[in-house]
């Protein structure tokens, strides 16, 4: 079975600082992949480089579906499948709830022909709460329902891989387990994901591997029954 | 800047005193004996190469005015015309109550000045390109209100009377000293100014604009002086053209064909540096004097230069020069040996 | 009854003003772009029509035909050409640009159709009107431009509020990285957006050139106008824009009737006053954020 992205000896550059450096993955369709890391790792940075919102070097290889992405703008990646749910959720504020919903709907118009999995309906169903909240304004939520909404913006552009940028950060752990329990029936269906978190326990409830990053290198790689705690706090703080 | 643990103060004035020394040196050496060979020109040369210069040297006050509002305080202006205008016309008022238009100079300044004070208040409730549209209004109505005064010669103008007292050469010649004066004292001027801490903290801000939060009352303040200054400069400005042309017509002193000018004139030659606008002063005098003859069509292609220096060379000709220099003074010893 | 007469013809002129406003509204209101060309691009949309008309012998309103497509093929390169490539240099380019493209538009206007005050030919349409009684009396012309500025802003509005790209364009104007990520391409968003901004300018040009009298450096008292319109009205309010035309067609047609030299005068401080006691303008909503 081919991978649906692969990622090799990827770097990425702000100015002259290196935020990544050679870093090598592979998610297979459907599976969930989990990138732990302290804070400033390179996580984000690895998933705003696969989005295509930092740019990709020569040497770097970024392929999705069997396709080379270098030089395709994030608008374009989008409308392939790919779904970052970024950090921070950045909802649109001028835009209702549902308006934000829909936005995002545009980029699977060419794919979705064929019949839509993830409509408003099903986000609807997925989040009850979104689908009351659906006109309040994007700026006036609480973070829960924020984050709520993002990941069904994610959907509507009916992805073929949710990037996942810390999703619980500041949330209540209810409200995480909600979302969790949401991101495991998405996951059912068959969208791969990349399950970004600063929480090894958080992650590793979806994903079935997990890659820790440390200044922009990878420090560990593994199945997650096979990586202890140990060799993970030992990753994380570099001891 | 490579050791980050120095504290604030004295990280932002050492390498600063450096810089300026270098700077300061490399002025005696060069720019002293220009000014001095410059201010002896009118008893070496005719008066109409005089003349010329003043349309020049007035060119290099309004473009230094320019790049201090835009290039240090961030602030794009297209009404500087007003401050223009009211400073000719204070040369007009001087000469109607009977004082010598020459002191008439420094009436313009302190009255563009002090004008600018409650404008500042209004335009400044404006950002970006509202506030650059605000001061052309502002300016509007100064023309509007000139033009309701019948002493001054409402829409039509009128002449500056007092100087005929003077013999043409002689006049020629003060009027020249007056302009290379005032082109002198605006370089001079905004290079002390952005060596002071007013300055130093709006470098600062233009390049890490997170700082201006936290610095907020007193950017505001900062700008408010610069907003001021600028207007004394381009009250000044007015008045030498008035005083040269003899001669204050509404449309014309009021024209934003001014603000056209500084903006070509800066961002050709560099916005944001203290020698870009000398340096575009003297590159749109020159193209000006070639190709006026030919109808606006310079116009049109310096906008066109302009629209790509904006897009392209955002440090206009003295960016693109300083970085050759910087790309020279590596093999230093080669340079030397000739 | 003069007084009456002036108000009633200030309304009329507002027409005019809201329909100059809203394409800087929107350019502005997308893009975050304070156009600088904006006056000198009307100007030459009244110049096209004059071409149009001279040349194909169409009525001005028929040569709307022509116009309207011209002027917002214009704004899509407009904005691909020159703008994009502004808003990703520096904070100031974008006024530099603009600006510079005011000089250059204003001047080759110059050198092309000479400093002669032009209208556009009218015929009937122009002087006839409607008899109120009591010596007011409404223009046709005059009457259909306010009906155009507000089917404009009330279709502006429908499709910023309806329809899926309007959806696009205040998602883009929020967040352009974050709308990037919904597949939504911000260079054509804002290419459209600018295309229909100057399609109402093609609007606004035709309709002010049959009013009165144009001259290729009329743009920047037209801009002055606009966007005295758009600041008195509140800012990112279309419904204040119109407002806000209104407020300075009246201000100035009344200030006229004091003293014919104080219309525009008139309107200047108005705008002022606006400024100073309400900076926020009058129709200002609170944003969300
Ligand atoms: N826009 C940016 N400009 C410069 N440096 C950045 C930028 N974004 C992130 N960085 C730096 O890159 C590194 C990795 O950041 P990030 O990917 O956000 O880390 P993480 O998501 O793991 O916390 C950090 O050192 C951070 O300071
Ligand atoms: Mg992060």
């Amino acid at each position: 079975m081919t991978a649906l992205l692969r990622v090799r000896d990827l770097d990425a550059h702000y100015g002259h600082f290196q935020a990544l450096s050679g870093i090598d993955l592979e998610v297979g369709a459907g599976e969930a992949v989990a990138v732990i890391g302290a804070n400033g790792a390179g996580k984000s940075t690895l998933l705003r480089a696969i989005a295509g919102q930092v740019p990709q070097p020569g040497g770097s290889r970024v392929e999705f579906d069997g396709v080379e992405l270098r030089g395709l703008p994030a608008h374009r990646r989008a409308r392939l499948g790919i779904a970052l749910v970024p950090e921070g959720r950045k909802l649109f504020p001028s835009l209702s709830v549902q308006e934000n919903l829909l936005v995002a709907a545009g980029a699977a118009d060419r794919r979705a022909r064929g019949g839509r999995r993830w409509g408003l309906d099903a986000v609807y169903e997925l989040f009850p709460n979104v689908g009351r909240l659906r006109d309040r304004p994007g700026g006036a939520l609480s973070g829960g329902e924020q984050q709520a909404v993002a990941i069904g913006r994610g959907l509507m552009a009916e992805p073929r891989l949710l990037l996942l940028d810390e999703v619980s950060l500041g949330l209540a752990p209810v409200v995480v387990e909600q979302l969790y329990a949401a991101l495991g029936t998405i996951a059912a269906t068959g969208v791969a994901m990349l399950v970004v978190e600063q929480d090894v326990g958080t992650a590793l409830r979806l994903a079935g591997r997990v890659l820790c990053l440390r200044a922009g290198r990878t420090v560990l790689t593994g199945a997650a029954a096979e990586v202890t705690a140990d060799a993970v706090t030992a990753a994380y703080f570099g001891t | 800047m490579t050791d980050t643990t120095t504290p604030a103060a004295t990280d932002a004035t050492g390498p600063v005193v450096v810089r300026t020394t270098r700077a300061s040196r490399a002025a005696a050496v060069v720019a002293l004996p220009v000014v001095a060979l410059l201010a002896a020109l009118p008893y070496l040369v005719a008066p109409n190469i005089t003349r010329l210069l003043v349309g020049l040297f007035t060119l290099v006050l309004l473009a230094t005015m320019w790049n201090l509002l835009a290039g240090y305080g961030g602030m794009i202006s297209v009404g500087q015309q007003g401050f223009i205008g009211i400073g000719a016309y204070a040369v007009l008022v001087a000469d109607l109550i009977g004082v010598n238009p020459y002191l008439g100079l420094a009436l313009a300044a302190v009255g563009a000045a002090v004008l600018a004070l409650p404008t500042a208040l209004l335009v400044f409730r404006l950002h970006g390109g509202y506030f650059a549209i605000g001061t052309w209004v502002v300016a509007e109505v100064y023309r509007l209100v000139t033009v309701e005064f019948r002493a001054v010669g409402g829409g039509s103008g009128a002449s500056v009377t007092g100087l005929s007292v003077f013999p043409p050469v002689l006049r020629g010649a003060i009027t020249y000293w007056c302009a290379l004066g005032a082109a002198v004292l605006a370089v001079g001027g905004v290079y002390l100014l952005m060596r002071s801490r007013l300055g130093l903290g709006l470098t600062a801000i233009r390049d890490e604009p997170t700082a201006a939060d936290s610095l907020g009352v007193r950017v505001r303040a900062a700008k408010r002086v610069v907003f001021v200054v600028a207007a004394a400069g381009c009250g000044l400005a007015g008045a030498l053209i008035a005083v040269d042309s003899l001669r204050v017509q509404p449309d014309s002193i009021y024209s934003v064909q001014w603000s056209a000018f500084m903006i070509f004139m800066v961002v050709i030659g560099g916005l944001g540096t203290i020698e870009g606008p000398v340096v575009g002063a003297v590159v749109f005098f020159a193209i000006q004097q070639l190709l006026e003859p030919y109808g606006v069509w310079y116009l049109v292609v310096l906008g066109v230069v302009a629209i790509a220096a904006a897009l392209v060379a955002r440090r206009g000709l003295w960016g693109l020069l300083t970085l050759d220099r910087d790309v020279r003074l590596l093999p230093t010893g080669y340079r030397l040996r000739p | 009854m003069t007084w009456v007469n002036a108000v009633v013809q200030g309304l009329l002129l507002g027409g005019v003003y809201a329909l100059f406003a809203c394409g800087l509204s929107l350019v502005f209101g997308v893009l975050r772009i304070v156009n600088l060309a904006h006056g000198d691009l009307t100007v030459l949309a009244a110049f096209l029509a004059l071409v149009a008309t001279s040349t194909l012998g169409l009525n001005p309103v028929l040569a709307l035909v022509v116009v309207v497509p011209v002027m917002a093929a214009l704004g899509f390169a407009l904005q691909r050409l020159l703008l994009h490539r502004s808003l990703r240099a520096g904070e100031l380019a974008p006024l530099l640009v603009t600006f510079g493209l005011s000089i250059v538009l204003q001047n080759a206007l110059l050198q092309t159709f000479s400093a002669d005050t032009r209208s556009l030919p009218a015929g009937d349409f122009g002087t006839a009107g409607l008899e109120l009684g009591g010596g007011i009396a409404v223009g046709w012309l005059g009457l259909s431009t306010l009906v155009v500025a507000v089917a404009v802003l009330a279709g502006l509005q429908l499709v910023l509020a309806r329809t899926p790209i309007g959806r696009a364009m205040r998602a883009t104007s929020d967040d352009p990285e974050t709308a990037a990520l919904m597949g939504l391409d911000d260079r054509r968003v804002y290419a459209v957006a600018t295309a229909i901004a100057l399609a109402t300018v093609a609007l606004a040009g035709v309709f002010y050139g049959m009013r009165g009298t144009f001259t290729p450096t009329l743009g920047p008292q037209l801009l002055i106008f606009a966007f005295e319109a758009v600041i008195i009205g509140g800012l990112g309010s279309l419904w204040g824009t119109l407002l806000g035309g209104l407020v300075l067609g009246v201000a100035q047609t009344v200030g006229a009737q004091i003293q014919p030299t104080y219309g525009v005068l008139a309107g200047h401080l108005v705008f002022l006053v606006v400024l100073a006691a309400r900076p926020s303008g009058l129709l200002r909503r609170e944003e969300v954020r």
